[in-house]
């Protein structure tokens, strides 16, 4: 899928709601080109392949019996197969356990209330060779078999259910191969001749479950007092705020011996509110909050006082004017900035888009050449789990092809100097370096984790504005764009369309050269191409800014964050945003039917900027 | 596979067919006389959170709603459902699904036009929203607000398309109404959506649904 975006993690919103409206040393992997050794041509039993036995011996002793089942069928799977005139030369089961809980409240009530509980297993298999199987270019997909298991402790369910995705995965994965080799035969030699399968140190760790405790009770409660602050303000034609309470446990194993079992929780509060413009624009704010458990969200004060701030943000930008396309100076804030470089150049370094030749490939042989200012360096970092007081996203120890998660310096002092790689090689870059993601029942790619910039050249927060004005007046502009809040963006890959990008504003305003007042405007989107874009950065605030948001790529959703200082372009362009034309609603809201109450007057919005 | 759908027996519609008589009573009297149907209707819904939200949403959306140029409603109906759902699925002895849901879905139509020609037509069939599940009657109402006014902007956008799609074909000079009229009907039984909630409730154990499954896909 060419089209990579980034949202905030935003629950699911009610079925109108959601028509109206309509996210540790790296570098060394140069020095680490190691191929390891492979059979030249068909013979497909690899003699580098470790041996059944010794696959089988890398067992964990466990009690846990899921665990056991999995280890079990696995083993008799790779016994069995091993015989067969196709043996896979790679076999992994990874079932992931997700409870689900969420809680939606709108105006001071429950909307909706759902308790989930499911187990998944991915079953992936490889055939033929390291250097060419069955998930070669365009069969990547026949490397995984799904399907959901029995959520209790029965063994022999489970490997039943095994047993039976591992002999529909074996039907694909074998036929599929034909196909990579006739495909591989008759076309014209690909540019990048990698192995499609990368050789990896096993892995071995079992994780502690530690659910944090969830008050339900305590939860619905804040949850319809917190949705029930939005009544106060007419404006607000829908609010709601979504709790999703997940704790979730995945288990690995794999004929190369890894064994890793993974619990996880999260607790992630959303609020979101609307509006609608006299024009039929609908305008939306966001806000997302995510930890480990209850005690990292913030209190209910904390989340009223957003409350209040999301309803005058949207009074005022029911007011504000149309924005018109523009191009000249820009101010990014730091979460602005963090979505526009996970757009721009974060889905650019993922590793498999640099040998598949549908993709653009920019940055695939501008390795050791400047991409970005010399001030600006770019790592990704899934190790680690809070940066500023705010619980990152994209937080993992392994990454689902079972690789310890690294830090990865993917730019320095604006040098390119890696990709973000799963265990798809690319040229000259031969192993993952824990970056291989994926939702369940997908096949792993290269993704972001935890994007992070950084500067050397940086000015404090409160002189950035004067920056951006002074910067207006040297190019003999009327006025630059502040842009303090966005609310995603996405990006298109594919070298059969513009390598474009868009980021989608949500609080932008004018800076007026000659003194005025800042102006609110609304309705436009940054637009632009990466390599004109990323060279256009003058220079940054001294504070990072987090955004945490699900980014959606061909291996899915997965958690991502993103983080930057604010940053202050020479030139940034805006084009006018789609929208629709319905009218906001003809009524008064229910509670306003007399006109407009004192709670309006609490609701007016401050006009200012603060970068 | 065993799946527990119960929609309590909330499945209630409203309509207020003699819509437009009362709306031109309203506007050439300041006192307009209340419509009898109307004063019942009240009564048996008194006590119930979500019957009076909806019959106050009604009464608001029936006298007030109207857009420039295109006539008011002549009939609206609110229907709701309330849906607890139990879902346990089970393969090879072992349960693989366990979902409990709960929700109660909104629909609204709004009718433009006459009895003989109406907007129930493409966009103009209902619009579909969640209601809060407890009976807080501002959360109610905001959502009934919500439905109805795109219902309403639907059925006017459907009205004109229809008559437009009309005007391409030779009509018969006498054709069959689109909506029969039908005398208004107040039947309400609180005491019977209790009962039915407490009979689900005590005679269903999430534990006995696994035990029921488990030994049926066992033998």
């Amino acid at each position: 899928m060419p089209i990579s975006e980034l949202s905030p993690n935003r629950g699911q919103l009610h079925v109108r709601a959601a028509k109206l409206l309509r996210l540790a040393a790296a570098s060394f992997l140069a020095a680490q080109l190691v191929f390891f050794p492979v059979p030249s041509d068909a013979g497909d039993k690899p003699t580098s392949a470790p041996s059944t036995a010794s696959r089988v011996s890398a067992r964990v002793s466990t009690n846990d019996p899921v665990l056991k089942a999995m280890q079990t069928e696995l083993s008799r799977a790779i016994t069995e197969l091993g015989t067969s005139d196709q043996p896979p030369y790679y076999l992994s089961y990874t079932v992931y356990d997700q409870d689900f809980i969420m809680l939606t409240g709108a105006y001071g009530s429950l909307l909706d209330d759902r308790a989930i509980a499911r187990r998944f297993a991915d079953v992936t298999m490889r055939v033929g060779t390291p250097d060419l199987d069955n998930t070669h270019g365009q069969s990547r997909s026949s490397g995984v078999s799904s399907g959901t298991l029995p959520l209790g402790n029965d063994q022999d369910a489970i490997a039943r259910v095994l047993w039976e995705l591992t002999d529909r995965e074996y039907k694909r994965a074998v036929p599929a191969l034909m196909n990579v080799r006739t495909d591989t035969a008759v076309r014209a030699e690909e540019e990048d001749k990698s192995p499609d399968f990368s050789k990896e140190r096993p892995e071995t760790h079992v994780g502690e479950a530690d659910p944090a405790p969830f008050d339900r009770s305590a939860w619905e409660g804040e949850i319809k007092r917190l949705s029930a602050a939005f009544r106060k303000y007419p404006d607000v034609y829908f609010a709601s705020v979504v709790l999703q309470v997940t704790n979730s446990n995945s288990r690995m194993v794999s004929t190369e011996g890894t064994t890793l079992v993974s619990p996880s929780s999260s607790m992630r509060l959303v609020m979101e509110a609307q509006t609608r413009a006299d024009d039929g624009m609908d305008l939306l704010r966001v806000e997302t909050f995510q930890a480990p458990n209850a005690t990292g969200l913030p209190g209910e004060a904390e989340l009223t006082a957003k409350i209040e701030k999301m309803a005058a943000d949207l009074s005022a930008l029911r007011k504000a004017p149309v924005a018109e396309p523009y191009d000249g100076p820009a101010l990014l804030s730091g979460r602005a900035a963090a979505v526009f470089f996970h757009e721009v150049l974060g889905h650019r370094l993922e590793g498999h888009r640099q040998r598949d030749e549908e993709e653009g490939q920019t940055f695939t042989k501008k390795v050791g050449q400047e991409v970005l200012p010399k001030f600006l360096s770019v790592v990704d970092d899934p190790t680690i789990h809070e940066l500023a007081g705010v619980k990152l996203a994209g937080a993992y120890d392994f990454d689902n092809e079972g690789t310890p998660a690294e830090r990865v310096e993917v730019i320095k002092d604006g040098v390119l100097k890696n990709f973000l790689m799963s265990r798809m090689p690319i040229k000259n870059f031969s192993e993952s370096n824990g970056h291989g993601r994926n939702q369940p029942g997908l096949m792993p790619t290269g993704r972001q984790g935890n994007l992070i910039v950084t500067s050397t050249q940086t000015v404090p927060e409160t002189q950035m504005r004067q920056k951006l004005v002074d910067e207006v007046k040297k190019q003999g502009k009327p006025y630059g764009l502040y842009f303090d809040d966005i609310q995603g963006g996405f990006t298109i890959t594919t070298r059969q369309l513009p390598q474009a990008f868009q980021v989608l504003p949500v609080m932008v305003y004018k800076v007026y050269a000659d003194g005025r007042t800042d102006e609110l405007v609304r309705g436009v989107d940054i637009v632009g191409t990466p390599l004109a874009a990323l060279t256009r950065i003058l220079t940054t605030g001294a504070q990072k800014h987090v955004f945490n948001g699900v980014c959606g790529a061909e291996s899915g959703q997965v958690p991502v964050a993103a983080v930057a200082p604010s940053m202050l372009f020479s030139e940034m362009e805006v084009q006018k945003r789609a929208h629709q034309h319905e009218r906001p609603p003809l009524l008064p809201p229910p509670g306003f039917e007399d006109g407009a109450s004192a709670a309006k007057a609490g609701a007016q919005a401050k006009d200012e900027v603060k970068p | 596979m065993s799946a527990l759908h119960r929609k309590l027996a909330f499945a209630l519609a409203l309509a207020m067919a003699p819509c437009v008589p009362l709306l031109r009573a309203a506007s050439g009297d300041s006192k307009p006389a209340l419509d009898p149907a109307w004063v019942a209707a009240r009564a048996a819904a008194r006590g119930d959170g979500l019957l009076e939200a909806l019959l106050t949403e009604l009464e608001r959306s029936k006298s007030r709603l109207k857009m420039d140029q295109v006539q008011p409603p002549y009939f609206i109906e609110y229907r709701v459902n309330d849906v607890e759902d139990y879902g346990a699925e089970a393969a090879f002895g072992a349960l693989r699904e366990n979902q409990h849901t709960h929700f109660r879905v909104l629909r609204v139509i709004v009718r433009i036009g006459d009895y003989k020609q109406d907007s129930f037509y493409g966009p103009g069939q209902g619009e579909s929203t969640i209601l809060p599940l407890d009976n807080d009657s501002l959360a109610l109402r905001h959502q009934i607000w919500l439905a109805t006014d795109e219902a309403y902007k639907d059925a006017g956008q459907a009205l004109a398309e229809k008559q437009a799609e009309l005007k391409r074909f030779t009509t018969d000079a006498n054709p069959v109404d689109d909506f029969a009229k039908s005398a208004p009907l107040i039947a309400v039984d609180l005491e019977e959506n209790s009962r039915g909630r407490h009979r689900l409730v005590s005679s269903v154990s999430r534990r006995a649904i696994r035990h029921r499954v488990r030994a049926l896909l066992r033998h």
